[in-house]
C-alpha cells in the first residue's frame, strides 16, 4: 500500500486562540481518530499518528494559515478528508483546504520559509516606522543571559492592510520572526494590538507560494 | 460583566494555563436560552484534577440529557485567575456561559478528599455567596455529595443539604424539585425527604467534659443512597473531551462498583458495598461508543479492584481484538497480586510498554494479616516473578507506614520485601528497578479502624528514615508522603463540627490548595486550631472506646458498626476475614439492609 501526506489548511479563531500548541496536536490526534481516516502510526511501544505542524502559533494568536501534514496509510479523496475533518474538529478550528501530496515531499515544518501577520488596533500603523529604521533590537533575557537580535533583517515588507499593517518576515527553523518580539522591540506591547497569522509560505525561485504547492 | 474570555485576552500574560478557563471543550454543553434549572457542578481542585473525576462526568450527563436543566462545571480556579477575578471584582463564574455562582439555582460539590475542604470554602467566597448555610437566605443551594460526604460534620456548617452513596438518581430528583418549586425554602424542605439526603441543620449535636459526643439528637438515621442495577443508570458516552491534558485523560468506563475484599482501611471498600458490577455487553457497548465520540487513544476500566471483575477474563481480549488494531490502548488501574493479573498485563501491554504496580500495603504476613490484605509473600514473589519473565523491568510496590499494631520489625519487612524482588529481577534483566513507595495510613470513619489513633508525625518520620536506611542500593527506590499532610487529613476525616471552625479560620488566613505542596502551610492549621481551641491530636492520635459515639454516628453506610467493631477485634488478633463473595456472607449488613444483594452481571 502506497503511503500519503495529507496537507491540510486550517485556522484558529479567537475562542481557541489560547489552547497551547501541544493541546492543539492532540485535538487533532483525536478529531482524525473520531474521522475514522487511515491513519499512519509511527514505530514503537506508543504508536502516535504521525503528524507535521508547520509552525507552532503562540498561545493567544489567532490565525487564518496553520497547515498539517498527515500521514494516511492509503489515499483518501481531498475533499473527503476536509469534509471529515470540518465534521469532527471543535469549533473554532475551520478547514480551509486539504491536498494530498507525495509523501516523498518535504515535512512541512521544513520547507516553511516565510509568514505573514495582520497587527490591528489603535497603534498598529506604528509598526509601518520599523521599515525606516537600520536595526531593530530584541533584548531576551533567559537565566540571567542577555541576548540581542537584530530583527530588521527578518522583515520582508511592512504595508497598511485594512485598519491595520500586514507584516511579511522570514518564519521556519533557520530564521524566524516572531510577531510578539517584533512589538516589544518597537515598544508596542501594551497588548492592545491583535495579531492574526495570515498564512504560511515557502520560498520558491524568488517567490512565496503556498505550502500545499509542495514539490517533491 | 466579563467573560473569562474577556480576562484571558486581557491579562493573557498573566495566566499559566489559559486553557483551564474556555468551557468549550467538544462535548460541553452549550445552551441559547435561559434553562429552567440552571446549576453548577463543582469541583474544589484544579482543573486538570476536577476533569478527571468520573462523578461530575456522570451528574453532568444525566442532569443536561434535559434540555431544560442546564448543569455547567467549576473548578478551584488557579491562583493566578483568582488574583484576576478579585482584582477586577468579578464574582467566580461557571465555565460554559461565565455566570456568577450567586445567580444559579443550586451549587453542587463534590467531596474527594479533606484536603480539598479549603478550597470549598475559597470558591464559596470568591462567589460572594454566604459561607455558612444559615446566613444564605436566597441565592443558590449549596450541597455536597461524593465519599467524605459520610463523614460531613466538618463541613456542616457550610452545606443545606449533603447527599450520601450514588448520587444518578438523587440529583434527578433535586433536579425536579428545583423545577417545580420557585421558593428556596420549600425547595430545602422537599430535597428533605428524599431518601440519601441530609440536612445537618436538623441536628443537634451534645458532648461530654472530655469533650467526646454525649448524645446526637434525633437519633433518626440517614441511610445512603443505592443504585441497585448499574446497567439501569445512564453513563456517558460523550464526555467532554479536554484540551489540556488531565491526570486521567482517556475512556473511563466503570465496571462496577463496591468492593469486597474488606480491607480494614479502606473507606471506599466500606462505603460502597455490595458489589455491583455492570454486565459485559454495556461496557463493550459504552467503551465502542465513547472512543467514537471521543476520539481517546486510551481506555481504561475502572472500580476499586478491576481484577475481580467476574468477567475480565474473556472482556480483556474481546475488547483488545478491537482496540489493538487501532492503536488504542487499555489500562487496568488496580491490579492484583497473581499470575492472572500478569497473564491480562501481558494481554494489554501488547500496545503500551509500561511499569507494574502492585500493592502490598504492607511488609510482613503479621500486618496484611491485620488490615486483611490476603495477599501472601510468596503471591508477589511469583506474580513479580512473571512480571520480569514477560519482559517487564520496573515494578512499583505500594505500602502504608503507620498501620495499627506496627512494629520496627514490620517496617523492615517492607525494605526486605522490595530487596527480594529486585533480587528475583536480577535473574531476568540486569536494568531491574524496584520504586517503594509509602503513604503514612490515616483512619477513617466507617472502617474497622475508625477507633484507632494514627501514629504521631514524629513516628512516621522515623520510620520513613528507618525504611530509607534500609532501602539504599542500586535499582531501589524509595517514595514517601508528607506526614504533615497526613495528620491534618486525620483530623479532619474524624472530625466533629467544632472542626469546621478552624477549616474556617485556616482557609481566611489563606489556607487552599492543601493538597498542593507548594501551598500546604501546616503552621497555618497548627494555628487555626489553637485560635479556634480544638486539639487535633484529640481527632487524630487518640485510640477511641468501643461504646464512643462517632461524629458520623447518624450517618448510615449500610454496614453496622458492630460488625465493624468485630473486625477491628479480629485486626488486633490478626485474623483475616473471607472476600463474602468466595465464601458467604460475613454479616456487614449492607443486603439486608437495602434488600439488595451483591449482583454479579459480568458472569452470567
Ligand atoms: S451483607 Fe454479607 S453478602 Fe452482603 S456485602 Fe455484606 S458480607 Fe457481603
Amino acid at each position: 500500500m502506497s503511503k500519503i501526506i495529507t496537507c491540510i489548511k486550517f485556522g484558529k479563531e479567537r475562542s481557541v486562540s489560547f489552547i497551547s500548541h501541544l493541546d492543539v496536536l492532540r485535538v487533532f490526534e483525536r478529531a482524525l481518530r473520531r474521522a475514522g481516516l487511515p491513519l499512519a502510526y509511527t514505530k514503537g511501544y506508543s504508536p502516535r499518528p504521525k503528524l507535521v505542524f508547520g509552525q507552532a502559533l503562540s498561545l493567544g494568536l489567532t490565525s487564518r494559515g496553520e497547515y498539517l501534514d498527515i500521514s494516511l496509510e492509503n489515499e483518501v479523496d481531498e475533499n473527503e478528508v476536509q469534509e471529515l475533518l470540518v465534521a469532527t474538529l471543535p469549533p473554532g478550528f475551520p478547514v480551509y483546504m486539504a491536498k494530498n501530496l507525495d509523501d516523498k515531499v518535504k515535512p512541512v515544518m521544513a520547507a516553511i520559509t516565510h509568514a505573514s501577520y495582520l497587527f490591528k488596533g489603535d497603534r498598529a500603523l506604528e509598526i509601518l516606522e520599523a521599515l525606516d529604521k537600520s536595526e531593530i533590537i530584541f533584548i531576551k533575557e533567559k537565566n540571567n543571559k542577555k541576548t540581542e537580535t537584530d530583527l530588521r533583517p527578518l522583515i520582508n515588507s511592512i504595508e497598511p492592510y485594512e485598519d491595520g499593517v500586514r507584516l511579511i518576515c522570514r518564519a521556519g527553523s533557520a530564521y524566524n520572526l516572531r510577531p510578539d518580539a517584533l512589538l516589544t522591540a518597537l515598544s508596542l506591547d501594551d497588548e492592545q494590538i491583535k495579531v492574526c497569522r495570515e498564512d504560511l509560505f515557502i520560498e520558491r525561485n524568488g517567490s512565496l507560494v503556498s505550502p500545499l504547492m509542495r514539490l517533491m | 460583566m466579563l467573560t473569562y474570555q474577556d480576562l484571558l485576552e486581557k491579562h493573557l500574560n498573566r495566566i499559566e494555563k489559559p486553557a483551564r478557563y474556555l468551557g468549550t471543550e467538544l462535548h460541553s454543553i452549550q445552551r441559547k436560552k435561559q434553562p429552567k434549572v440552571h446549576v453548577a457542578l463543582a469541583f474544589p481542585d484544579v482543573y486538570e484534577v476536577g476533569m478527571s473525576h468520573l462523578g461530575i462526568k456522570i451528574l453532568y450527563h444525566i442532569a443536561n440529557k434535559d434540555p431544560n436543566y442546564w448543569a455547567e462545571r467549576v473548578f478551584a480556579p488557579w491562583p493566578d485567575m483568582e488574583a484576576i477575578l478579585n482584582e477586577e471584582k468579578i464574582p467566580l463564574m461557571t465555565l460554559e456561559s461565565s455566570t456568577p455562582l450567586g445567580k444559579l439555582d443550586l451549587v453542587g460539590f463534590t467531596l474527594q478528599y479533606e484536603l480539598s475542604y479549603s478550597n470549598i470554602l475559597r470558591m464559596l467566597r470568591l462567589a460572594s455567596i454566604p459561607i455558612r448555610s444559615k446566613d444564605r437566605k436566597s441565592g443558590p443551594l449549596v450541597i455536597a455529595g461524593g465519599p467524605c460526604a459520610f463523614n460531613p460534620e466538618p463541613l456542616a456548617p457550610f452545606f443545606d443539604v449533603f447527599v450520601l452513596g450514588d448520587g444518578e438518581e438523587v440529583f434527578l430528583r433535586i433536579l425536579e424539585i428545583l423545577e417545580q418549586e420557585p421558593d428556596r425554602e420549600k425547595r430545602l424542605q422537599a430535597i428533605a425527604k428524599l431518601s440519601g439526603v441530609y440536612v445537618p441543620s436538623d441536628y443537634e449535636i451534645e458532648y461530654k467534659q472530655d469533650s467526646t459526643i454525649a448524645k446526637i439528637t434525633p437519633e433518626k438515621k440517614v441511610k445512603k443512597a443505592i443504585i441497585k442495577d448499574l446497567d439501569a443508570v445512564d453513563y456517558p458516552t460523550s464526555p467532554i473531551v479536554p484540551y489540556l491534558q488531565t491526570i486521567h485523560d482517556r475512556v473511563n468506563v466503570e465496571v462496577f462498583r463496591g468492593c469486597l475484599r474488606g480491607c480494614r482501611f479502606c473507606q471506599a471498600g466500606m462505603l460502597y458495598r455490595p458489589t455491583r458490577e455492570r454486565s459485559k455487553e454495556e461496557i463493550k457497548r459504552l467503551v465502542l461508543e465513547t472512543l467514537k465520540n471521543t476520539g481517546y487513544e486510551e481506555v481504561s476500566l475502572t472500580s476499586l479492584s478491576t481484577a475481580d471483575y467476574s468477567a475480565l477474563a474473556c472482556l480483556v481480549p474481546e475488547l483488545m481484538q478491537v482496540l489493538e488494531p487501532e492503536k488504542i490502548s487499555l489500562s487496568l488501574p488496580s491490579l492484583r497480586i497473581d499470575s492472572f493479573s500478569v497473564e491480562l498485563a501481558r494481554e494489554i501491554e501488547k500496545v503500551k510498554k509500561t511499569g507494574l504496580t502492585f500493592a502490598p500495603e504492607a511488609g510482613s504476613q503479621r500486618m496484611r494479616n491485620v488490615i486483611n490484605k490476603n495477599v501472601t509473600e510468596e503471591d508477589l514473589l511469583k506474580t513479580a516473578e512473571a512480571a520480569f519473565q514477560n519482559g517487564w523491568t520496573h515494578i512499583k510496590l505500594y505500602f502504608m507506614i503507620g498501620l495499627p499494631t506496627e512494629t520496627d520489625e514490620d517496617i523492615l519487612a517492607i525494605a526486605e520485601l522490595g530487596k527480594k524482588v529486585r533480587e528475583l529481577g536480577r535473574r531476568y534483566t540486569k536494568r531491574v528497578t524496584v520504586t517503594v513507595s509509602t503513604s503514612s495510613f490515616v483512619p477513617k470513619g466507617h472502617t474497622p479502624f475508625q477507633w484507632c489513633g494514627q501514629n504521631p508525625r514524629d513516628e512516621l518520620r522515623r520510620k520513613q528514615f528507618l525504611l530509607k536506611d534500609n532501602l539504599k542500593g542500586p535499582g531501589l527506590n524509595y517514595s514517601w508522603h508528607n506526614p504533615e499532610i497526613s495528620y491534618l487529613e486525620a483530623v479532619i476525616a474524624r472530625g466533629d463540627r467544632r472542626v469546621a471552625e478552624a477549616i474556617l479560620y485556616a482557609e481566611e488566613h489563606g489556607a487552599h490548595f492543601d493538597t498542593w505542596n507548594e501551598y500546604f502551610k501546616p503552621e497555618l492549621w497548627a494555628e487555626a486550631f489553637k485560635a479556634c481551641g480544638i486539639d487535633p491530636d484529640f481527632y487524630a492520635l487518640r485510640e477511641r472506646p468501643q461504646n464512643e459515639v462517632f461524629p458520623w454516628e447518624h450517618i448510615d453506610s449500610g454496614v453496622e458498626k458492630s460488625f465493624l467493631y468485630h473486625e477491628w477485634q479480629k485486626a488486633l488478633a490478626e485474623q483475616t476475614t473471607q472476600d463474602c463473595r468466595e465464601v458467604g456472607c460475613t454479616g456487614c449488613g449492607v443486603c439486608s439492609s437495602f434488600a439488595t444483594a451483591i449482583s454479579l452481571k459480568g458472569g452470567e
